[in-house]
């Protein structure tokens, strides 16, 4: 896993609990990297699994919901670093809907061994988009954050939900409705 | 540890700073890691840089070099402007290019006549317009030769050609091709100095530039070739002539006037001219025929076509001339017109001797395998496609009786056939057609008109491209073949009918002969009664014992004669069976009373043995068993039992078994006891005697009655036989009803005389019912006073009448004479049945007599018997019975007693069965077998299901023809049999429609 993953949700847990939190979670958990990351490095994925666990578990709050706001955390990022992606954009459809024809393969042009989910769109309408999201990471929690960051991007209100289509939660399905 | 001593605040502070450190170390690595990252990174990116480099530089010196190539082109474009000159042209650029190339030298070929002609040189090897160089010669030569631009690197290591600069200070040399449609037309050849100086750039540049000359090389080289058209033209015609010369075929040409122009030298060497031509030409062509005349087996024959050419002026092609040395020529004539002017004559002639003898070779061969058939007496015909004779070989004539010019082009069919074979002939065509043989069998009809078997075997014939062109037919003559199968037939015919007169005969003397033996056996029994002595009753015994086996035998061949023949028919009267073996068994008890032997009649005496059948027939059957049981038993019992095993429309199947516990039969002669004159041995016979006729005689019977007869038996123990008979009725034989009734003759009337009432009224109404007029007579006075008055025609007389009675009025009547009813015909009605009554009436001159109470048919029979009425009698069951030349039996299995269902069903049949015929006869014609075969498969059942099976088993084969073609021309052939079969069928089915209509209306 790409190691910006990893800078940045260290910075996401010292911006929200402070390095304390970070320097226990680097303390307590078994990491082959040592925690020492570096955005452009490579680290095992298990690495994040074990920060965001002990994360849930040091601060008591649901991994699904950390997942879910490290995703508004990590949108913020990418605005930032990849303002490219955005600026052609109007809206968060924009971006979601291309994100498997067009930003995905731009970032794999960045980073050739970058395993990213994919999103499949089932149905897009003016204010309805639904997409099926699909990763053996099951970080759907996570892309829901991105979701929801990408339309607080462009100012739009509305709902997300998701329906897990399987028992792993490696397919899920989004709907989006936007109300303005 | 001082942890202790530490403050709380301390404490903190310190972690704070060991979190601290542990950040910074963190961040360190961190950083190290990415730099170690990053620096394999950019070793990736300065390789691919490098990369990237060097293709750069390349496409660089590429994009210069096409620079300098568009350079170069402009300016060879610049100097050609405007100039069409070929020398000059070569000048510019062969300068040109040695000044751009710093080259040793340039020079400019053309190519015409398989040389390399120099145009224009400079440089070092100086101009040498005389230079030629052969194509295929050297460096330039080769070009020439190939099409395709060469370049010689270093002519010191390598140079494959012969080169005539041996002191060649050049070492590159580079020669291109001036091409022009594909034709190589110039070369520009040019040198360098150095080793490998001319790379792909010079070739390119060279190449354009050569493309660039070509059509100016082109055009002044055209001019030059019209320059040389009229020198060619000589040269064509020289080739002409040699031409003309050099041919096979002998050639002569004379002008208009007869005068001749030219002979080549075939013509010379045909005719044997040794003078020269000068002196041939101009000489009169008729005067030259007349030179050479000699040379032909027929002189005048030549000068006669020679004239005949020259004088109608006309195309005359492949007239064969033959020469006194055997040389065959083929001679044409061929008049020469320009522009419709005659200008002359051509004569052509070829010698053909060679071809000739390998056609003649040909033929012989032909000729060798026909003479080989029409030695073998086949006859060989050739006809068209449209029938149309070509060819009638010499047996085939002699066959048929026709001459071959007789035949050809006429219509073989029209000549040889009869009509009815013209659809089977249609079918052989279409085998012809592709391309398949047949063989088949005929009649033709010869010039006399007679008509003779023949065997054809018809095969097609292909023309030269192999294309059916007609047929062949091998004609064999099997009239006599036919002749002797139709005699043999009548021979067979003529042999059956001598068995069967044979038979009859047998039969007649088997009769004969048994009247005086009957005559014997009476009077033997006879002298019984006379007393007498003892050898007397010796010599009779011996009589009656030898006169009853003739008997026995004469009456088993009697019967066997007549089952065989035919004559044999079996009549239909109700018997019980039980009885008849009662009194059966009465007779055989009477006869064996010496023997100790019971007999048993196990047929309970009640209806279930009733049947319809021959009496005669059936007590034959017991008797015989019975007789031949007795015969083989000397003690124990016969047992006669039987049992009904099932019944069908109103047939019953009964079996019985007769037993005994006589000697018994071996088990292997089991099997032959039922046949003619078979005792089981010599021994028995003598033993037991008999005719050895008894049991055949019952298995014919037996036979008769659709039964068999089989045989078992354990020796010493006895044997039982066993058969099976199946007659009419039964124990279900359903209550025949008789209905009668009488018409009356419309011719006078009858006269009753009867003094009771009540009689007179029964007998009116039976008469009134028949439609009888009468008058009735009181008694007899009254009676002979109406017979006065009237003409009748029967009298219906009572006896006993007061005052006159019957004896007294018929005594009158049959006295006057003068009286029309004289002699009428008198029925006496007597109330009793004693002789003596009947005879007085008799007497008394009446004609006959019925005794009261009489019933109405007892009249009815009277009064037919004097023709006063017809009686008509027709015997009906409940049942309906299908008419027997239907499958009555598996109709009975499918309706059972349904009757109405039947009549559906004929009627569906009747109504759609045409329709489907008509179809299949019309495939048939057609020949589209698969319809035949589904519309058969279609209509197979609705044939099984109204009873008509044998069409319906034709149908089943019918639908065979799909996939067997073998049986489709039979079909074809059969047809109108089949047709006539189903119109049959059809017929009767209708006439069953009828049929049940009527019995279901009751």
């Amino acid at each position: 896993m790409k190691g910006i993953v990893f800078t940045e949700y260290l910075d996401f847990v010292e911006d929200n609990f402070g390095y304390d939190l970070v320097d226990r979670l680097i303390t307590s958990c078994d990491l082959p990297s040592g925690g020492s990351y570096t955005s452009i490095g490579s680290y095992e994925f298990s690495e994040l699994v074990q920060l965001l666990t002990k994360t849930s578990e040091l601060t008591g709050k649901d991994s699904d919901y950390i997942l879910q706001k490290f995703g508004w955390h990590l949108f913020g990022v990418f605005t930032k670093a990849y303002p490219q992606f955005f600026t052609a954009a109007k809206s968060s459809f924009d971006i979601l809907s291309t994100l498997d024809d067009k930003i995905h393969p731009e970032v794999l042009k960045l980073y050739p061994d970058a395993e990213l989910p994919r999103f499949e769109i089932e149905k897009m309408e003016e204010n309805v988009l639904v997409m099926i999201y699909r990763s053996s990471r099951k970080m759907s929690d996570f892309a829901e954050g991105l979701i929801e960051a990408s339309m607080s991007h462009f100012n739009e209100k509305g709902t997300v939900r998701t329906k897990q289509l399987d028992q792993n939660g490696e397919v899920v399905r989004f709907t989006i409705n936007k109300t303005s | 540890m001082e942890k202790s001593s530490d403050s709380p605040s301390i404490k903190l502070l310190k972690d704070k700073i060991n979190q601290l450190e542990r950040r910074i170390e963190r961040e360190r690595k961190a950083r190290k890691n990415a730099e170690k990252i990053l620096e394999s990174k950019s070793l990736q990116l300065y390789s691919s840089n490098q990369t990237l480099e060097l293709v750069n530089k390349q496409l660089e010196n590429q994009l210069e070099r096409n620079k300098q190539f568009i350079q170069a082109i402009n300016d060879f474009s610049g100097y050609l402007v405007g100039k069409s000159n070929l020398q000059e042209i070569a000048s510019i650029i062969t300068e040109k290019l040695i000044s751009k190339y710093d080259l040793e030298d340039c020079t400019i070929y053309k190519v015409a006549d398989g040389y390399c002609y120099q145009i224009s040189a400079f440089g070092s090897k100086g101009n040498d317009l005389n230079e030629k160089i052969k194509v295929g010669d050297g460096i330039v030569g080769n070009v020439a030769k190939t099409g395709l631009a060469e370049i010689l690197s270093d002519t010191s290591t390598y140079n494959p050609y012969i080169t005539k600069h041996r002191d060649d200070i050049r070492l590159s040399e580079l020669a291109v091709p001036i091409k022009f449609e594909e034709s190589v037309i110039g070369i520009i050849e040019t040198g360098h100095s150095q080793r490998d100086f001319f790379n792909r750039n010079h070739l390119k540049t060279i190449t354009t530039i050569s493309s660039l000359i070509s059509v100016i090389f082109k055009n002044s080289l055209t001019e030059q070739i019209n320059l040389n058209l009229e020198s060619r033209i000589e040269k064509r015609t020289e080739i002409t002539n040699s031409l003309i010369h050099n041919l096979h075929s002998g050639l002569l040409l004379n002008d208009e006037y007869g005068k001749i122009v030219l002979i080549n030298d075939a013509f010379r060497k045909t005719f044997k001219f040794n003078i020269p031509n000068s002196e041939i030409f101009g000489k009169d062509q008729r005067e030259s025929a007349n030179l050479v005349k000699h040379l032909f087996k027929n002189p005048q024959g030549f000068i006669d076509i020679v004239d005949h050419c020259r004088k109608h002026n006309e195309n005359v092609s492949k007239y064969e001339l033959e020469m006194v040395d055997g040389t065959i020529l083929d001679c044409d004539f061929i008049p020469i017109y320009s522009k419709d002017e005659f200008v002359g004559q051509m004569w052509q002639v070829t010698d053909v001797t060679s071809s000739r003898a390998y056609q003649k070779k040909v033929q012989a061969s032909e000729e060798k395998y026909r003479g080989i058939i029409e030695n073998m007496e086949l006859g060989l015909l050739e006809v068209d496609l449209e029938h149309r004779i070509l060819k009638a070989y010499e047996w085939f004539c002699r066959m048929t009786g026709y001459d071959e010019k007789e035949l050809i082009g006429k219509d073989a069919r029209k000549v040889f056939f009869l009509d009815k074979y013209m659809k089977f002939m249609d079918q052989q065509d279409a085998l012809r057609l592709k391309g398949e043989q047949s063989i088949y069998e005929v009649q033709m009809r010869k010039k006399n008109g007679e008509l003779i078997w023949v065997l054809i075997s018809g095969a097609p014939f292909y023309d030269q491209n192999g294309k059916i062109a007609g047929t062949i037919g091998i004609h064999y003559n099997i009239d006599s073949r036919k002749k002797l199968e139709e005699d043999l037939k009548l021979s067979k015919l003529q042999t059956e009918r001598a068995r069967e007169a044979e038979k009859q005969f047998l039969a007649n003397m088997s009769h004969e002969i048994r009247n005086p033996l009957n005559a014997i056996i009476g009077i033997t029994n006879l002298l019984y009664d006379t007393k007498p002595t003892n050898e007397q009753l010796n010599h009779l015994n011996k009589i009656k014992y030898s006169s009853d086996i003739l008997l026995g035998l004469i009456s088993g061949v009697l019967d066997i004669s007549k089952i065989e023949s035919g004559t044999l028919e079996l009549t239909e009267k109700e018997i019980n069976i039980s009885e008849v073996v009662n009194g059966l068994i009465q007779i055989a008890g009477f006869n064996t009373r010496d023997k100790n032997i019971k007999y048993e009649n196990k047929l309970i005496s009640s209806d279930e043995f009733k049947a319809m059948a021959d009496p005669t027939a059936i007590n034959q059957i017991f008797l015989n068993l019975l007789n031949n049981a007795t015969k083989f038993t000397e003690e124990g019992a016969i047992t006669i039992d039987g049992k009904v095993i099932g019944s069908s429309r109103g047939y019953t199947n009964f079996e019985f078994r007769v037993s005994d516990t006589g000697i018994g039969i071996a088990p292997e002669k089991l099997d032959s006891i039922f046949d003619i004159f078979q005792q089981v041995d010599n021994e028995t016979k003598l033993k037991y005697g008999g005719t050895g006729l008894g049991l055949n005689i019952v298995k014919r019977l037996v036979s008769m009655y659709g039964g068999e007869v089989r045989a078992e038996s354990k020796v010493n123990e006895g044997t039982t036989i066993i058969f099976n008979l199946k007659l009419k009725g039964g124990a279900r034989l359903k209550p025949i009803e008789k209905s009668v009734h009488y018409e009356f003759k419309e011719t006078g009337s009858i006269l009753v005389v009867e003094d009771n009432e009540i009689n007179q009224y029964y007998l009116s109404g039976i008469l009134n019912k028949w439609n009888i007029r009468h008058d009735i007579a009181n008694n007899g006075f009254e009676a002979l006073t109406m017979l006065e008055k009237n003409k009748y025609n029967l009298i219906l007389m009572d006896i006993r009448m007061p005052g006159m009675d019957g004896y007294e009025t018929t005594l009158r009547l049959r006295s006057m004479i003068q009286n029309p009813n004289c002699a009428i015909p008198i029925i006496a009605l007597t109330a009793s049945a004693l002789i003596d009554e009947r005879e007085k009436a008799m007497q008394a001159g009446m004609n006959y007599h019925l005794t009261k109470p009489y019933t109405e048919d007892d009249l009815g029979d009277a009064l037919s018997k004097f023709r006063i009425i017809k009686k008509i009698e027709s015997v009906e069951t409940n049942d309906f019975q299908f008419s027997p030349e239907l499958d009555f039996g598996n109709l009975g299995n499918y309706y059972q007693d349904n009757i109405e269902r039947a009549y559906k069903m004929f009627q569906v049949f009747n109504r759609v069965i045409d329709e489907d015929f008509q179809k299949i006869k019309k495939s048939i014609q057609e020949e589209n077998w698969d319809e035949v075969s589904s519309i058969a498969h279609k209509i197979k059942p609705n044939f099984a299901m109204v009873g008509l099976f044998d069409l319906s088993k034709m149908m089943e084969y019918y639908e065979k023809s799909k996939i067997n073609i073998e049986i489709r021309s039979e079909i074809t052939l059969n047809f109108p049999k089949l047709e006539s079969d189903f119109n049959a069928g059809k017929l009767i089915i209708q006439r069953e429609l009828t049929k049940m209509d009527k019995f279901m209306e009751k």
